[in-house]
């Protein structure tokens, strides 16, 4: 089965436009870590972000709704996730977030989200 | 019953010592072996009339130590012991302050070397994600060029930040079977993107800053290493030679470019008719060492030949630097500071004692394209200044107009220092004290005719800092002190640290995010991460050698200059004092290089409770009663 490939898992609310996470995806991508989408009926970004953790093998999971991108490991709680941020604040957020959870990954720094 | 304070201004911390006498009864005791029997610290009772200590403070230094300003501490760290002893400012009879400020030090780095790159040559640098794999070498061509461009050569693509990665990928795709490309420089950090998108492959170097500056037309290589090797071909002068088809002479003319690119993990190297990298000593200046004879030397020789030559002018008068030049500079720097601290006119300041360390800093290479940096050879240069001794009466003369207590100057700081450390459990006469503060290392025997013998030296702490400051290339002073006080450790995992000495350490709460995957400090108040990309072991060697280089050095300086016979072995006892006697690891590195010469070296315990601190403070309060 290909979900069994380790990856980060993205779990995308089925209202929020594809075209809007795509510098989330290439950030996870330039950092060389596979990433595999799954939309869902689910709104929370925090239960969409909980639940792709725990299906991910390298136990990190994005989630994106509500206009937000969270993002968290298998280890933390539902509702304390470890990294958030506001969806399309700009070009250069969205590409860091997805920098940073292939960064947990890589267990390498982190760059700062709130940085402009 | 008589209160007294004896109150020792340092560099850093100003620090009190609280003692009740029994007026009058006091025996004629030597005060150091007075001292040692009493070394217990119990303040119960004491037939003999020796001094009983009540309280002890200690407080930062206000202002620069020497100076009027140092009231405001004094003040502070009195009250902190007052209250803790539960008196008043009244019930004071007198307070005894340090001779302070015998000495001022300074220190100041002096770069003597430098890589300029003309005509932008090469690009060296890490990346943490460049693309593709391997050495492509073509003629540089801008990417809006590139459909026009004529099929026949390779080339080597540039795109500045206007062009997306799509972009990019696509315009390669589309000239592929036309044109031969063998490699791309871009400016965004796109380069395993762009990678993942061309049907054919080609070694990328992503993040080059200044990108406009990359000459177009000309002939260059690009080489991308493996994930965790480094560049091979590009690092190597004959690589480079093969590459480009040197003759000998152009070979040995890339050597330069070929060793500043060394341990990266991507470069590229551009073939310009002048285009050159240099390596050049910076002409620092000369010193002159002015002792019984005098002597120049040239400071871009190096540390050890400035130490060798400050050593064959017999006992050190003064130190100048060669007018116009940049130790010309940094000594009248020096000269001006300290004259304006101890109000003296700056001709008249005189050096007389000066450290010279080699270093290494980190520094932007002139004419880089990507930030890049090389390390330069440095001398860091630490000085010190005899300062006026009516300073201290000065500050006396304040205090007493202030509190309304009789101040006095007591005896010379290290002669203090000698007769608290003698409070400490096990010690007794012949001992010698090592006291390692933030301006000077100072050193005091004390042999068994009771007559004191000290030094002070340039270089101490705040030596240490600048050394790990510039050597790790740290913009903040506080990161560098931090980094020379506090353990070092790796945050592993969201729940886990590595400590230094490999062992683990788990957390309930996940770390936060600043801190995720760096080495951090660990701060009594918290992890402060470090904004450094060496490990950890890297930045654990750079903070002990800096230690090793002044501390120790400066402690067999010391010694073998207090020494009966010159020669450190003649020394049986030493008692480390002072804050740097509180490090985690200074009194080791001081204890095992003097194990080397058979001497015991050890940390204070001032009067068996304070540790290597308040030893001065002590010493003023037992001096004065050795004085009745």
């Amino acid at each position: 089965m290909i979900t069994e490939r380790p990856s980060i898992r993205l779990r995308l609310n089925e209202r929020v436009d594809e075209t809007r996470i795509a510098e989330v995806l290439y950030g996870v991508e330039e950092e060389g870590v596979p990433v595999e989408l799954t939309r869902h009926a689910e709104l929370n970004p925090l239960v969409l972000a909980h639940e792709a953790s725990l299906e991910s093998r390298l136990g990190i999971g994005i989630g994106i709704g509500l206009d937000f991108v969270v993002i968290t490991t298998e280890k933390l709680p539902t509702d304390r996730p470890y990294l958030a941020t506001i969806l399309n604040r700009s070009v250069s957020t969205d590409r860091r977030a997805g920098t940073n959870a292939a960064r947990l990954v890589k267990r390498m720094p982190l760059s700062d989200l709130d940085a402009e | 019953m008589a209160l007294i304070a004896g109150i020792d201004i340092g560099n850093a911390t100003t620090e009190v010592a609280l003692a009740e006498l029994s007026a009058g009864a006091t025996p004629a005791l030597a005060a150091g072996a007075a001292a040692a029997h009493n070394s217990g610290g119990a303040p119960a009772h004491n037939s003999g009339g020796a001094p009983v200590f009540i309280a002890s403070s200690i407080v930062p230094t206000t202002g620069i130590k020497g100076t009027s300003q140092n009231t405001q501490g004094v003040f502070q760290a009195l009250t902190e012991a007052l209250d803790a002893a539960g008196r008043s400012l009244a019930d004071l009879d007198l307070i005894r302050i340090n001779e302070a400020a015998p000495v001022i030090g300074d220190v100041a780095m002096e770069t003597i070397s430098e890589t300029i790159i003309t005509e932008s040559t090469m690009i060296g640098h890490n990346p943490t994600t460049p693309g593709g794999l391997g050495i492509g070498v073509g003629s540089t061509i801008r990417i809006a060029d590139l459909e026009r461009a004529v099929p026949g050569t390779p080339y080597i693509v540039v795109a500045d930040h206007e062009y997306t990665f799509e972009d990019v990928a696509a315009r390669i795709n589309a000239v592929e079977g036309r044109l031969h490309v063998t490699g791309a420089i871009l400016q965004r950090d796109d380069g395993v993107l762009v990678h993942n998108r061309l049907r054919r492959k080609i070694p990328i170097v992503d993040e080059v800053s200044l990108i406009e500056k990359v000459p177009i037309g000309m002939l260059a290589a690009i080489e991308v290493a493996e994930v965790g090797r480094i560049i091979e071909t590009l690092a190597n002068p004959y690589g480079i030679a093969t590459l480009f088809g040197l003759t000998p002479d152009e070979t040995a003319s890339v050597v330069p470019m070929a060793r500043s690119l060394v341990g990266n993990r991507s470069a590229v190297v551009i073939k310009t008719p002048k285009g050159d990298v240099t390596e050049r000593r910076i002409p620092a200046g000369q010193l002159q060492f002015i002792g019984d004879r005098t002597t120049d030397v040239d400071v871009d020789r190096g540390a050890e030949e400035i130490m060798r030559a400050a050593a064959t002018v017999g006992p050190l008068r003064n130190v100048r630097g060669e007018p116009g030049t940049n130790v010309g500079g940094m000594m009248e720097k020096v000269r001006v500071v300290m004259g304006q601290l101890t109000d003296r006119d700056p001709a008249g300041i005189e050096i007389t004692d000066l450290l010279a360390v080699d270093t290494q800093v980190p520094q932007k290479v002139t004419g880089g394209l990507a930030g890049e940096f090389s390390l330069e050879a440095a001398v860091g240069i630490a000085v010190m200044v005899k300062a006026d001794r009516l300073q201290m009466q000065r500050i006396a003369h304040d205090m007493t107009a202030q509190f309304g207590i009789p101040v006095e100057v007591g005896g010379v700081e290290a002669d203090m220092a000698v007769r608290g450390a003698l409070t400490t459990p096990g010690s007794s006469v012949p001992v010698a004290i090592l006291d390692i503060g933030a301006g000077s290392t100072d050193a005091c025997v004390l042999r068994a005719d009771g007559v004191p013998r000290s030094i002070h030296l340039a270089g101490a702490g705040n030596m240490v800092t600048l050394l790990i400051q510039s050597e790790l290339g740290l913009e903040s002073q506080e990161d560098a002190e931090n980094v020379k006080r506090y353990p070092l450790a790796r945050v592993e995992t969201l729940f886990n640290i590595r400590h230094e000495d490999g062992t683990v350490q788990f957390f309930d709460d996940p770390l936060p995010p600043q801190v995720f995957a760096r080495t951090v400090v660990l701060h009594p108040e918290g992890m402060i991460p470090l904004p450094l990309r060496q490990p950890l072991e890297v930045i654990r060697q750079v903070r002990i050698r800096a230690k090793e280089r002044v501390f120790v050095t400066n402690a067999l300086r010391a010694l073998s200059r207090v020494s009966p016979t010159s020669n450190v072995r003649d020394i049986a006892h030493v008692v480390l004092v002072g804050g740097s006697a509180l490090d985690f690891e200074i009194p080791q590195l001081v204890t095992k290089a003097l194990g080397e010469y058979r001497v015991v070296a050890g940390r204070a315990n001032v009067r068996g409770t304070e540790g290597p601190r308040n030893a001065v403070a002590t010493g003023l309060v037992l001096a004065w009663e050795a004085q009745r």
